[in-house]
């Protein structure tokens, strides 16, 4: 049985790498025979430089001020040692992951004075900032407090003898954890630089904007692409210096077994990443409530979209299931590792509407896929297959090492080994690793505009649709109701964390029984 | 689920209509098609954030495997460009006569109808009627371009108004309108509606906008007035819903009677009534319901079509901060 499942789900990821990578790359590069030469005059201007130059300083400070927000969330995984002994935790620290960015867009607008943070796009930068980093905070939440595990808990145990515990933390721990920092910081800030959905809700123009200008004046792929160049390059290699750091986090070993400070033991610091939480999370998702004229509008809501809500719901878990098993068949397949890696990032990091066009050129003259659902999971599978291959290669490259070499010498298969024993430790990961993919491609606007079929309505369309019309209640009330399977699917992520969902042998997981600080 | 979903997907008999105009509006429209003929239709729609260029780039590329029967846009200069590209088939409806000929293609491959138009929607309790702009080049002055919002010109019907200016002033003129906006600080916002959203929020006393978008802000309450500033030839620039068939079309009967049931009376004057109150192009109807018909330029679509490429490099190198 094991092993039909991992034939399964390696097929699968095989075969959606073909069809949402390959072959749509097949279909870009013959777009790029087919078309003129692009005239490289544009990028001999200053403004294009300019408008990435602040297009990434804006990514930058999204990705700085994620950091800071992270802190409490990651000094607690920490402290803990699981999320498992603390699900309450885990909860808290989800929540906001799983709302769509866009959803933070439109509640920080009700609560924010833009006229009162400096000039027009002063304020609209921060706007965009700030719905970035209330989102993605948990992220780098997650992968320092996972790096704590591995590595960090000695300096902290030793500075804790002459500081305070935070002090501890930010001064014993933090540096030792600096790989863990960058990977964190530098992954936000390659998804944020190539991102349109954000600063088009918070009336930013960035260099995505940019691109889906070159999109719409001109009939050639080449025209899109080579402005992308910098775009795309400058991204790219950041996501390889993150390879290139994460390649070893399985090298980090420091006391995994040692157990974590009892949860209940840690109250102030719960109540600090609830606050956080709520401060990032509830206030500007509560406050789209006041946009709406009354209580009805939310009925109305669901009335007339229930049928939209239900289908991008589908189309967005099918994506994030999707871009995990490619993710994961990209980086257990040998053959396939580095090449694999490297023409989804590349691909990835195209304009989202190029992206879609290549997606209906590569399918146009195939019926069964053009006009089904299938061609929207596609394209929204080729706009976040990085996404995958890197979540994929962070738990790969975090697997154990040692554990590995002896499956091998006992004559298991290296798939067998990829599968079963370096990432089946991360299934959290990857699971987690497709949730946030399935919330993106929830709120995708630039690709789902290009792959609309007849048959499923795209949420995220009629979410900005309403923007564009100020009908304000109802993208209030659309936006209410998709924070709804995000509450839910928190509330299951805490269940399943909780110790009574746990196996009853005795398992690695849970470790010996946690101890308080008190009786350190 | 998703294999049932599939198999219960599109017909291949259907006719399919690519459609930018207002989607909730649009569904009303073929609704009432389907009921009345029996027949299904299915449509993929675009999105304002997409502008019309998520279909227009869809058309081009399935080229001459075209999927689409029928597209019905909520614009004209993209429509026009696709009509260049071969990429639209020739008809003439029976109604043809009912449009003026500013609003018909001359070799038949595309209708327009029921316009809106460009206006400067300002905030009277900050700016006074009597203290604004008689004309558009006027605005990039230093008194009124500070005051003013913009969406960005490389989208959507600012880029057509753009282009228009291009056309009727010629590249001089036009870059120096631009370049004065620029300088004396005019804002570019991304959409139409954002930048009524800066007049509604005080944050600028007016802005570059469509008929449309002050409507929906007075909808929400907001006094937002409007007025149609002039090209320098007496009108200001409109911009009409366009049908066009699809050249290669694998339902050309059945697309030619959606394509005269979209571009008819009853059609235009629902659209009168609807949020966006488009004016009906015909003169009998526009009379009998009343409706105010903007002063329009005389340049021809045709002329802001083959001004675009330019228009689009100027704002490229001078606006786009």
């Amino acid at each position: 049985m094991p092993r039909a499942i991992h034939f399964v789900v390696v097929t699968t990821g095989l075969a959606l790498f073909m069809v949402a990578v390959v072959w749509p790359t097949i279909a870009l590069i013959r777009g790029l025979v087919e078309s003129p030469l692009p005239s490289p005059a544009y990028l001999q201007h200053i403004r294009p430089w300019a408008l990435l130059g602040r297009t990434l300083l804006l990514a930058g400070g999204a990705a700085a001020l994620s950091l800071l927000f992270s802190l409490p969330g990651a000094f607690a995984i920490g402290r803990i040692g699981r999320v498992r002994r603390a699900p309450i935790l885990g909860v808290i620290l989800l929540l906001p992951l799983l709302c769509p960015p866009m959803v933070y867009a439109f509640g920080w607008q009700s609560v924010l004075d833009i006229r009162a943070i400096g000039t027009e796009y002063v304020g609209a930068s921060w706007h965009c900032i700030l719905v970035w980093a209330s989102w993605s905070w948990p992220i780098p939440a997650m992968l320092i407090g996972s790096g704590w595990s591995r590595k960090g808990r000695s300096a902290y145990e030793a500075a804790l003898l002459v500081a305070s515990p935070a002090s501890a933390f930010l001064r014993g721990a933090l540096p030792v954890l600096a790989r863990y920092l960058v990977v964190a910081v530098v992954a936000l800030f390659a998804l944020f630089a190539g991102e349109y959905s954000v600063p088009h809700a918070c009336g930013l123009v960035v260099y995505a904007t940019e691109l889906l200008g070159w999109a719409s004046s001109s009939n050639s792929i080449g025209d899109v692409v080579l402005p992308a160049v910098p775009m795309v390059g400058t991204i790219f290699f950041l996501l390889v210096f993150v390879a290139w750091v994460g390649r070893d986090f399985q090298s980090d070993r420091d006391s995994p077994d040692e157990p974590g400070v009892d949860a209940r033991s840690s109250r102030g610091l719960f109540a600090l990443v609830a606050t956080v939480t709520l401060i990032t999370a509830v206030v500007p998702i509560g406050s789209l409530a006041g946009k709406m004229d009354s209580w009805a509008v939310l009925g109305q809501a669901l009335d007339t979209y229930y049928v939209e809500l239900l289908q991008s719901l589908a189309v967005a878990l099918a994506t994030g299931i999707g871009v995990v098993l490619l993710g994961c068949a990209v980086v257990t397949h040998r053959p396939l590792r580095v090449a694999g890696m490297i023409l989804t990032l590349l691909y990835g990091m195209l304009p989202g509407a190029l992206i879609g066009e290549v997606v209906v050129l590569a399918y146009r003259d195939i019926p069964i896929v053009y006009y089904e659902w299938p061609l929207v999971v596609i394209g929204l599978t080729a706009r976040f297959a990085w996404l995958g291959v890197m979540v994929a290669w962070l738990a790969w490259s975090a697997g154990a090492r040692e554990l590995s070499d002896q499956a091998r010498v006992d004559g298991a298969s290296e798939p067998m080994v990829a599968t079963r024993i370096r990432l089946a430790a991360h299934i959290p990961a990857l699971a987690a690793g497709g949730v946030v993919v399935a919330v993106l491609a929830l709120a995708e606007i630039a690709t789902a505009s290009l792959v609309r079929v007849p048959s499923v309505g795209l949420i995220s369309l009629i979410l900005i649709e309403k923007f564009h019309r100020l009908e304000d209640g109802m993208l209030a009330a659309l936006s209410l109701w998709l924070v709804i399977p995000a509450l839910a699917a928190a509330v299951l992520a805490g269940i399943l964390l909780h110790p009574w969902s746990l196996p009853s042998r005795g398992d690695s997981t849970t470790g010996p029984p946690p101890v308080s600080d008190r009786a350190r | 689920m998703g294999v049932g979903l599939w198999a219960t997907g599109c017909s291949r008999d259907n006719v399919v209509l690519y459609c930018s105009v207002d989607e909730e509006f649009a569904r009303t429209v073929v609704t009432e098609y389907e009921k009345r003929t029996g027949r299904q239709i299915d449509v993929v729609f675009d999105s304002e954030a997409g502008k019309t260029t998520g279909l227009v780039r869809r058309i081009r590329a399935e080229g001459d495997h075209p999927r689409a029967d029928l597209f019905w846009s909520s614009e004209l200069i993209n429509t026009v460009l696709l009509a260049r590209d071969g990429l639209l088939a020739s008809y003439t409806p029976p109604t043809l006569d009912q449009i003026p000929s500013h609003y018909r293609d001359a070799q038949g491959r595309w209708t327009a109808v029921a316009v809106r138009a460009r206006v400067l929607a300002y905030d009277p309790e900050r700016v006074t009627a009597d203290a604004l702009p008689s004309t558009w080049e006027e605005l990039a002055e230093p008194r009124w371009a500070s005051q003013v919002a913009m969406a960005n010109p490389l989208f959507g019907t600012t880029r057509g108004h753009v282009a228009a200016m291009f056309a009727l002033w010629g590249p001089q003129r036009g870059r120096a309108f631009l370049t004065g906006l620029r300088d004396h600080g005019a804002m570019v916002v991304d959409g139409n509606s954002t930048a009524a959203r800066k007049v509604m929020g005080g944050q600028v006393a007016m802005c570059m906008t469509d008929t449309d978008d002050v409507y929906a802000a007075r909808r929400r309450g907001f006094n937002l007035e409007l007025r149609y500033l002039d090209m320098g030839d007496g009108g200001t620039f409109t911009t009409p819903c366009s049908v066009a068939v699809i050249q290669g079309a694998r339902h050309p009967a059945k697309a030619r009677q959606l394509y005269d049931y979209l571009i008819s009376a009853e059609v235009e004057e629902q659209l009168f009534r609807s949020t966006s109150g488009n004016v009906p192009v015909r003169q009998a109807l526009r009379s009998r319901l009343g409706a105010e018909y903007p002063p329009t330029t005389a340049v021809s679509y045709d002329a802001v079509a083959d001004a675009m490429d330019e228009a689009v490099t100027a704002v490229r190198e001078i606006l786009i901060r």
